[in-house]
């Protein structure tokens, strides 16, 4: 449409599959088909506004920053030798550029309506707001950063998010990094080259990998690092190991910014920049663009199938008046199931409601049963040492254990997530076939099951599936983690008393006192230490079951508005056999021929949608009829 | 009142344990070990080099040498513990964990020592010594110990492990540099760092934190060092390091190694950069790949520059460079010495030569003492009760534990008193040298007088803190410590 201004920086393809789906929204604005306009409208605006996210994760101090500053040319991201980045800054296309920042609210973190609160900023503040230093925020915890700047790299949808460094599997911040990375299309893997991937980094790379398993390596200051060839080798070697064959990107942030001043074309090509761009570019983006108009080439064939049942029975009951009767009972039966599908007695919609509240149960018992298992190794530890002495470092440790723990109990709840998804969906296509079938016409959810066979993620071989994947990616908190950790790392927990008396006395003067006073600081530890996982329990408990009621209300929608289509067409079918039914000869004939002609009208647009992606088109069956 | 001065307590522990030695004649397992003991007081300062995998162990020890020993890579290297002591000959020894200990062969390969195991597995190897005639090492035998690898299993057994204090054991070093990279303030591996196998007893009098590879903090900009120092300056304010390590010093290693190992060749083809025109030389050090690659005007092959890369890294090149353009280097001497104090290796040293040479006494009298404790506990013999209380008077009498315990109490914060207070009973006790004037806070000119002055301000002002009704009892107890400190300081005055 005339008023979307990035339009014209969409590449051939994509302006090509959104001029498909304005045709589709003509024929469904045609035949009156508000559900499939809107339906449609939703595919185009994903199709125009893509967003497709790129993390850039590593280790505290790689380089991650300056990686992102020399690959858009721009110092949005503050680099110093000391001080690190602390929250997630999100780079995405716009023009002029902008930038806000986002506070945790505040108040109880166990308020379902905690939303962040949004402020815009001046793009040269956002220094402050991103690193542990300086601190214009005041006491509100900014929970993220937003920039937008136009840049040709970012154009085709691709945001950029630098995370703040982990150091090592458990921490807070690599907990949080792990949380965001379901939302992730892609993620970069920041080492530098002084040394070869440690212990930590592979098994962090492992995790991420398993959230999302588009990685790509990126190996920085090899300007610095003479040996950067042979660490590069070495950490391949790794990668082998760990069964990843891939190839690892090397990278130097100060030759591309020396590069770009100078406009040295040699340089550049030297800092290995070119390549990083051009894989973000032709692989990761054109993927993504690919996925995309695949998925709206899909929703155009879908809606065509719609269209067409109505024409495709009423011309069945035209042609032979003898079976006319035969049609109308059919769709009659096809009627009454659609609205048995849209009730809430299907089978789709027990199948969800039941398999959110079995997830909830399961979910919830995980974290008890996590947490139940920190407080017995807590106790243990206390038991084997002084709190007075060991505080300092039993709190790092729980922290840090009690993280570990939120993170894997999340990854659990994003994994059986996805499984539900498939299941409903399945459960959905059984009856939407036994609809299709009544219907006899071309299946529109054959034609969704066909699409992405071909991706090796078998989560993706569902059609609708895929679409209630993308559906269940926005339900997530997403970045929100990084503020939710903080708030955890941040309960209060009572130091106890570190009194040490005795300590300039004789060994066995006032032993039972010290051994009261022992024992009364790890009475003090245990309390402690259980109040502190209690309230995590509450918080943690409270958001995935706020995560859960998001993914269940997104779910429904979005089947519920596949169930309102299937009734509206079989409804249509219906009345227009009934009419033809009732007409006489001359009329017949005459309707006749413009449903014929409407029939060709909307294989034309299939075909049009078919070329967008040719996979798509079934093979003989399907299009046959 | 007398304070027994160090070397008198070394002579009354030596005497004990020759005693000891005696009385255990006829236990060979006991009589072996106490002669170790023994043998121990008598030997240089023992400092034990650890850190995570990569940190630059081996170069550290290398500049500390002053010769390139041990081997170091790219790649993970130093896999078996590496004992470096001065000998009068040049020999390899293996210890394997059982059998016998044998010399092995060895060769010398462009500087490094290549240990031939003779076909040991390395997990079989106890230790290597190697002997050395160097100057350096007659006054410290130092320890190359492999790098911590995995950081994450089993974490809370060895925080617990790791956590208590270690007053009952014998520490095989008595100081233990941990290396460190730069890391995250807020990071648990930061404390990690200092989990190791063998040394985690390090109590914070005899542990040196290192910010290791310091060059690398500003990427090799060349205020990097700046960039280190700042860091390390932070890092020594903070309370879980100050537990851990009585400060924190920033090495650039490599620097350190190859300005100690300066050849008059390698300062000729540097000059050769340095007075060639700024622009050609710029253009060298973009990276390191033009550096070795690119063409240029400077008469130095490729291979030649390879060479200098290999030794000071692209940081020590460009900072050798500018020292040699600012004229601050017209010799290889004088560079050599500029690099060497720019490379951070002379801070350290002086901490380990001053601050742990002069307490070293102190600290080997007490793990001589300890060691002999749990002989006695091991082996009854006749005479273990009269050893025993010998033991405890030395141990009850000797001021310098008391003051040993009440530094570590300071440092792990156990002591409740303002941060000004701390840091004043610290130097008292001689935290940052043991010379009277550095004690007292005073410059090395002070006069007799000055310095009784002081001293007498001193015990006064403790002496209140000790009987103000509202110090705590601890409080008391600690002030009481320091008062005795600075009447054995007075008393030493004459």
């Amino acid at each position: 449409m005339a008023g979307d201004p990035n339009a014209g920086a969409r590449s051939p393809a994509v302006q090509n599959a959104l001029g498909v789906v304005d045709l589709g929204r003509q024929a469904t604005t045609a035949y009156a088909r508000p559900d499939l306009t809107a339906r449609l409208a939703t595919t185009r605006k994903r199709l125009s506004d893509p967003a497709f996210h790129v993390f850039v994760i590593g280790e505290f101090k790689q380089g991650k920053s300056s990686l992102v500053n020399a690959l858009l040319n721009a110092p949005v991201c503050p680099v110093d030798d000391d001080i690190a980045t602390s929250v997630p800054t999100a780079i995405r296309f716009g023009d002029p550029p902008a930038a806000a920042v986002l506070f945790d609210p505040g108040g109880d973190p166990s308020d379902p309506d905690r939303e962040p609160v949004r402020e815009d900023i001046a793009v040269d503040q956002v220094a402050g707001y991103v690193t542990e230093a300086s601190d214009p925020a005041g006491d509100r915890q900014v929970s993220s950063v937003e920039v937008s700047l136009p840049r040709k790299l970012l154009s085709d949808g691709l945001v950029i998010v630098d995370t703040p460094g982990v150091g090592g599997l458990g921490s807070a911040h690599s907990a949080a990094t792990i949380g965001a990375l379901p939302m992730a299309d892609a993620v970069v893997f920041v080492s530098d080259a002084s040394q070869e991937f440690t212990g930590p980094e592979l098994e962090f790379l492992q995790t991420a990998r398993r959230m999302c398993p588009n990685v790509v390596c990126v190996l920085t200051k090899i300007d610095f690092y003479p040996a950067w060839r042979k660490i590069r080798d070495l950490n391949v070697g790794h990668l082998k190991r760990q069964g990843v064959n891939s190839e690892i990107l090397c990278v130097s942030s100060s030759l591309r910014i020396h590069a770009l001043r100078s406009n040295d074309r040699d340089l550049n090509r030297e800092s290995g920049f070119p390549q990083l761009a051009n894989y973000l570019q032709n692989t990761i983006a054109a993927n993504a663009e690919r996925l995309s108009v695949r998925a709206a080439a899909n929703d155009v064939v879908a809606v065509a199938a719609m269209l067409e049942s109505q024409f495709q029975s009423e011309r069945q009951a035209l042609d032979d008046p003898d079976r006319a009767q035969q049609v109308v009972d059919n769709l009659t039966e096809a009627k009454a199931k659609a609205e048995r599908l849209k009730s809430g007695v299907s089978k789709w919609q027990q199948t969800l409601s039941d398999g959110v509240v079995d997830l909830q149960a399961d979910v919830d018992h995980d974290l008890r049963g996590r947490l139940r298992q920190v407080t017995r190794q807590a106790d243990e530890a206390l038991e084997a040492s002084d709190p007075a002495e060991t505080w300092d470092e039993f709190q790092a440790w729980l922290y840090r254990r009690v993280a570990e723990d939120v993170v894997h109990n999340y990854t659990f709840l994003h994994s059986r997530a996805q499984e539900l998804t498939a299941r409903v969906a399945e459960h959905f296509g059984e009856d939407g076939n036994d609809i299709v079938v009544d219907l006899d016409v071309a299946n529109p959810t054959e034609v969704l099951v066909t699409v992405d066979a071909n991706t090796d993620v078998d989560m993706r071989k569902m059609g609708v599936g895929t679409q209630g994947m993308a559906a269940l990616r926005g339900s997530y908190g997403g970045l929100l983690m990084f503020g939710m950790l903080g708030r955890m790392a941040g309960l209060a927990m009572a130091n106890p008393a570190t009194i040490i008396i005795g300590l300039f006395m004789g060994r066995s003067a006032l032993r039972g006192e010290k051994e009261r006073q022992l024992s009364m600081r790890r009475n003090q530890a245990r309390q402690a230490h259980r109040k502190y996982t209690d309230e995590v329990s509450f918080v943690v408990g409270k958001d995935s079951r706020d995560t859960l009621r998001r993914v269940q209300r997104r779910m429904r929608d979005f089947f519920a508005a596949r169930a309102e289509e299937l009734h509206r067409s079989t409804t249509g079918a219906l009345a227009a056999a009934q009419q033809a039914v009732k007409s006489d000869t001359a009329t017949r004939q005459k309707r006749l021929r413009d449903v014929e002609a409407e029939l060709k009208r909307i294989g034309v647009l299939r075909d049009k949608a078919y070329a967008l992606a040719p996979d798509l088109k079934p093979t003989k069956k399907g299009a046959a009829r | 009142m007398t304070v027994p001065s160090s070397s008198s307590l070394l002579d009354s522990v030596r005497r004990l344990l020759e005693g000891a030695t005696r009385s255990y004649a006829a236990v060979p397992a006991a009589s072996s070990r106490l002669q170790a003991v023994l043998d121990r007081l008598d030997e240089p300062l023992r400092v034990a080099i650890a850190g995570k995998v990569k940190a630059g162990k081996s170069t550290l020890l290398n500049a500390l040498v002053g010769e390139e020993l041990a081997p170091t890579d790219a790649g993970e290297c130093t896999r078996i513990v590496t004992w470096y002591r001065d000998g009068i000959t040049y020999r390899a020894t293996l210890e394997p964990k059982s059998g016998e200990p044998h010399q092995v062969p060895f060769t010398r390969d462009g500087g490094a020592i290549t240990i031939d195991l003779g076909g040991t597995d390395a997990d079989d190897v106890t230790r290597l010594v190697i002997e050395w005639p160097s100057s350096s090492l007659r006054q410290m035998t130092l320890i190359d110990t492999p790098g911590i690898a995995s950081l994450s299993t089993d974490v809370s057994a060895r925080t617990t492990a790791f956590l208590t204090p270690g007053e009952d054991q014998v520490t095989p070093a008595d100081a233990v540099l941990y290396l460190m990279r730069h890391l995250h303030a807020s990071d648990i591996n930061f404390l990690e760092a200092f989990h190791d196998e063998e040394f985690s007893q390090a109590t914070p009098v005899n542990a040196v934190a290192v910010l290791s590879r310091a060059d690398e903090v500003g990427v090799g900009r060349i205020d990097s060092m700046a960039s280190a120092q700042r860091i390390a300056g932070r890092y020594r304010l903070d309370p879980k390091v100050r537990k851990l390590a009585q400060t924190v010093v920033p090495v650039a290693g490599l620097l350190a190694q190859s300005g100690a190992t300066l050849r008059e060749a390698e300062y000729k083809a540097l000059d050769s950069i340095a007075s060639a025109p700024r622009d050609d030389a710029e253009a060298l050090f973009l990276s390191a790949d033009r550096f070795v690659q690119a063409e240029t005007s400077i008469p130095l092959t490729s291979m030649e520059r390879e060479h200098l890369l290999d030794r000071f890294g692209l940081f020590g090149v460009r900072l050798a460079v500018a020292l040699i353009r600012q004229g601050a280097a017209a010799t290889a001497t004088a560079l050599s010495t500029e690099l060497v104090r720019r490379s951070g290796l002379v801070e350290l040293r002086e901490v380990l030569l001053s601050q742990f040479a002069q307490r070293r006494d102190v600290l080997k009298a007490r793990s001589a003492l300890l060691a002999l404790e749990s002989v006695l506990h091991e082996h009854p013999v006749p005479d273990r009760d009269v050893l025993a209380s010998e033991l405890e008077r030395i141990t009850s009498a000797a001021h310098e534990f008391a003051e040993i315990r009440l530094l570590n109490a300071l440092r792990a914060g156990g002591v409740k008193v303002k941060p000004a207070e701390a840091t004043e009973m610290e130097r008292l006790l001689g935290n940052e040298g043991t010379a009277i004037h550095t004690r007292l806070g005073l410059t090395a000119e002070a006069d007799t007088s000055e310095v009784r002055r002081a001293l007498g301000n001193a015990i006064g002002r403790w002496q209140r803190r000790a009987e103000s009704p509202m110090s705590s009892r601890e409080v008391a107890d600690a002030s009481r410590v320091v008062i005795r400190t600075c009447e054995g300081l007075l008393v030493s005055l004459g």
